[in-house]
């Protein structure tokens, strides 16, 4: 049997049933063609947006199997979601959990795929690659999520150009991509990959966003009179936040992001937003961070109603990610606490961690992340890359100072020998005399990493015994202060 | 019939016949290791010493090397001294066994790549920049009374009294090392750290030699003294001299050096003088 499709040129297959690929139907050939190589060939209209409606119909009768299912989010989707996590106290088994899916689609005339795996990425490749799984299809459940088989790249969701390029360069497996430099793989094929990749193995997250969403979990309260006093205000956020927290717990959730509202008559809401490390639904620690969310916060007028929402949930005892996982001797937990308090009074972007990056520019070597992000995706991605001992993780990069000026600082030099070092600098209004020099250690970049850089780089020591980092940028010959080894 | 004991620590009496001047400085050292203990918590006798990454500096220290809940003050007077780096080293050596490292930088210049040539885990390290020194000392307060936080390294200009002793208690109660980079300004101030250290760059004009393959070179490190200025529990006074090589990322301080120096840079005449003698 095969779909079809208007083309230009006549009709074209859009999809073919695995017998008439057998004959050598493939995708995109004209029909005539197709006809001609099967004979007896069923023809059907391809309608998309028929197959969307039936795929929410068979999402909306999933949700007898899971509270949160969704529909794969791509053009045309063809897979459904279904987190299956903590449910089994339910179903018996997962095993069992399968089974009943399979029996209820196999009784609606539905030949379906079922994978279980740890994450979204590798439950996805089960059903798509898994040759055991189309030929054992009883088997489902427990043979997708222990499989050993081996991953093309296509099963990493990503585009067809980006498949075909891969395979170009010889590589076909997700295996074989794994033992490729991360940095490489980034400048050559952008982050989608390496994001789709580590969906697969679990490094990196993946939420199961339902496609029905939940009613709004969020608590107000109406002042008599208006107040800008926090005491009150605090009070009022100390009942909401009760409230909250007895949804959320009814529902085995947890706030990631809560967001605030202070409303006044005839202004806009002001809002304020409180990001969490992990999912929680205890009161106390949520209205600690709401508390110092108030320090911060300016109100702009007296305020007569206070709102509060969970703007992204979780599922209660769920981390992003592993961070820093199995360094800690004590319970993790405490980090995310350290990290929300941190965050919620100092703001997001002044928690962070730094990655290192390939790159000689001094200031392009570390990228900043905030350990807490505020996106609706809820938080940044904190992944785990393994528990390496401090040594292991050393860079391998020359003499660096550990103070890094944001921005090279122009300095004024004396007595610059050709090709080499000045003998007198000026730093801070004063004129000091290099004592000891060391370099020049060239440091240049090539046209397509952005601008160009082309520096020389000397470690320097004054009369004053103070070492600092100074470079001459050979495009103009200017002298610029850039570090200094404290 | 009854017994009594008399515990060692309990014997406060003065002794019966004059002590030698040699026995006076050891009874005075043992009555300062005495007061050392009993200012002491339950949790720090039980708490096990590490060494802070460089062994001169551990002989220096009153209890040969560092431990958990401890606040170590490193103050110098120009930047550049190597004050900055010595500490990180005790930071370091307190990640050891697990748990994260916090940096507190206010002044947004911390740069991680340095820190990671010089073994610090950048998969373990928070850096925290506040804007306000109010924040920096809140932000400081949190992270060292965070149990999950093995040691905190922040530069602090000013810091009064009360706020020292209160980042002195956050650290004793979360068993954190509290590592502060101070200006030598504030030698005069009463301090609540444990140690109290002293950095001053040495006179870069005595340029240490190195033998390498049987030949002397001259060595790329930076001079460091460092003095021990106040300690808890223990006798100040005392100082070593450092070397830190940033390329070799090792600190020693069993250097050997020449008084005639061997001069990296060739002398140059100033651009000016070059120009006159090229006229003449």
């Amino acid at each position: 049997m095969v779909l079809v499709r208007s083309a230009p040129r006549g009709s074209e297959v859009a999809v073919c049933c695995q017998k008439a690929a057998a004959e050598g139907v493939r995708p995109g050939m004209p029909l005539v063609e197709a006809q001609a190589l099967a004979r007896g060939l069923s023809v059907a209209k391809y309608d998309p947006e028929g197959d969307r409606r039936a795929l929410v119909k068979c999402a909306e009768a999933c949700e007898r199997f899971s509270p949160r299912v969704a529909i794969e989010e791509v053009a045309e989707p063809e897979s459904l979601l279904l987190d299956v996590g903590n449910l089994e106290h339910l179903w018996g088994s997962e095993a069992r959990l399968v089974g009943q899916v399979k029996k209820f689609f196999t009784r609606r005339g539905y030949l379906v795929r079922l994978g279980v795996a740890d994450t979204v990425g590798a439950a996805w490749a089960a059903t798509h690659f898994d040759e055991a799984l189309t030929n054992n299809m009883e088997g489902a459940g427990e043979s997708s999520k222990h499989s050993s088989f081996i991953l093309p790249v296509e099963s990493l969701r990503i585009s067809e150009e980006a498949a075909g390029l891969l395979q170009e360069l010889g590589i076909e497996t997700v295996d074989q991509l794994k033992a490729l430099p991360r940095e490489g793989l980034v400048s050559r094929f952008g982050e989608k990959l390496l994001l789709r990749l580590d969906q697969l193995t679990g490094a990196g997250r993946e939420l199961i966003e339902p496609r029905r969403p939940s009613a709004a979990l969020e608590a107000s309260h109406v002042l008599e009179e208006p107040t800008a006093d926090r005491t009150v205000l605090l009070y009022v956020f100390e009942q909401l936040v009760e409230q909250l927290a007895g949804q959320l717990t009814s529902r085995d959730q947890g706030a990631v992001l809560l967001i605030g509202s202070f409303c006044s008559a005839g202004c806009t809401p002001q809002q304020f937003e409180v990001g969490l490390l992990q999912p929680s639904a205890n009161a106390r620690q949520l209205l600690e961070l709401i508390e110092l969310h108030l320090e911060r916060v300016q109100l702009r007028s007296e305020v007569d109603r206070i709102e509060l929402r969970a703007a992204v949930v979780g599922r209660l005892g769920e981390r992003q990610g592993e961070l820093f996982a199995d360094c800690w001797p004590t319970d993790p937990h405490q980090l995310a606490v350290l990290v929300n308090r941190l965050g919620s009074r100092l703001g997001y972007e002044s928690v962070l961690r730094a990655e290192p990056r390939a790159s000689p520019v001094p200031e392009r070597a570390v990228k900043w992340t905030a350990v807490l992000g505020k996106n609706k995706q809820a938080l940044k991605q904190v992944t785990k890359r393994g528990h390496s001992s401090p040594q292991s993780s050393s860079v391998s990069i020359p003499a660096r100072p550990l103070v890094l000026c944001s921005k090279p600082q122009a300095i004024e030099v004396e007595g610059v020998a050709p090709d080499g070092p000045p003998q007198f600098v000026w730093l801070e209004k004063r004129r000091e005399q290099v004592i000891r020099c060391v370099g020049p250690e060239r440091i240049e970049t090539l046209w397509w990493r952005g601008p160009t850089v082309r520096r020389d780089y000397y470690r320097v020591t004054t009369e004053s015994s103070r070492h600092f980092w100074i470079f001459e940028r050979l495009v103009d010959q200017r002298w610029f202060l850039h570090g200094i080894f404290e | 019939m009854s017994s009594v004991f008399r515990s060692e620590s309990a014997d406060l009496s003065w002794p019966k016949q004059p002590v030698p001047r040699d026995g006076r400085d050891q009874l005075v050292d043992g009555l300062r290791q005495q007061l050392g203990r009993w200012g002491a918590t339950k949790e720090d006798d039980e708490a096990t010493i590490f060494s802070c990454g460089v062994m001169a500096l551990d002989r220096l220290l009153p209890e040969g090397g560092l431990r958990p809940g401890m606040m170590i003050e490193w103050l110098s007077s120009l930047s550049g001294s190597g004050a900055a780096t010595l500490g990180l080293l005790c930071a370091r050596e307190a990640c050891r066994e697990g748990g994260v490292l916090v940096v507190v930088d206010r002044s947004q210049t911390f740069y991680p790549p340095a820190a990671a040539t010089w073994g610090v885990d950048l998969e373990r390290l928070i850096v925290v920049r506040p804007k306000t020194v109010r924040d920096e000392l809140w932000a400081a307060v949190q992270a060292l009374h965070s149990p999950v936080v093995a040691a905190m390294w922040g530069k602090f200009e000013r810091l009064e009294s009360r706020a020292f002793r209160r980042l002195q208690l956050a650290a004793e109660a979360g068993r954190t090392l509290g590592v502060l980079l101070r200006p030598a300004a504030a030698r005069g101030q009463p301090t609540w750290a444990n140690v109290r250290l002293e950095v001053s760059p040495w006179s870069a004009v005595c340029s240490p030699l190195h033998e390498k393959n049987g030949q002397r070179t001259a060595n790329q490190g930076r001079l460091a003294q460092v003095g021990l200025v106040h300690c808890r529990g223990g006798r100040e006074g005392g100082s070593v001299t450092l070397e830190i090589d940033d390329v070799a990322h090792t600190v020693q301080s069993d250097f050997t050096y020449d008084p005639h120096p061997l001069r990296v840079v060739t002398d140059l005449a100033d651009s000016a003088s070059r120009s006159r003698s090229a006229g003449a």
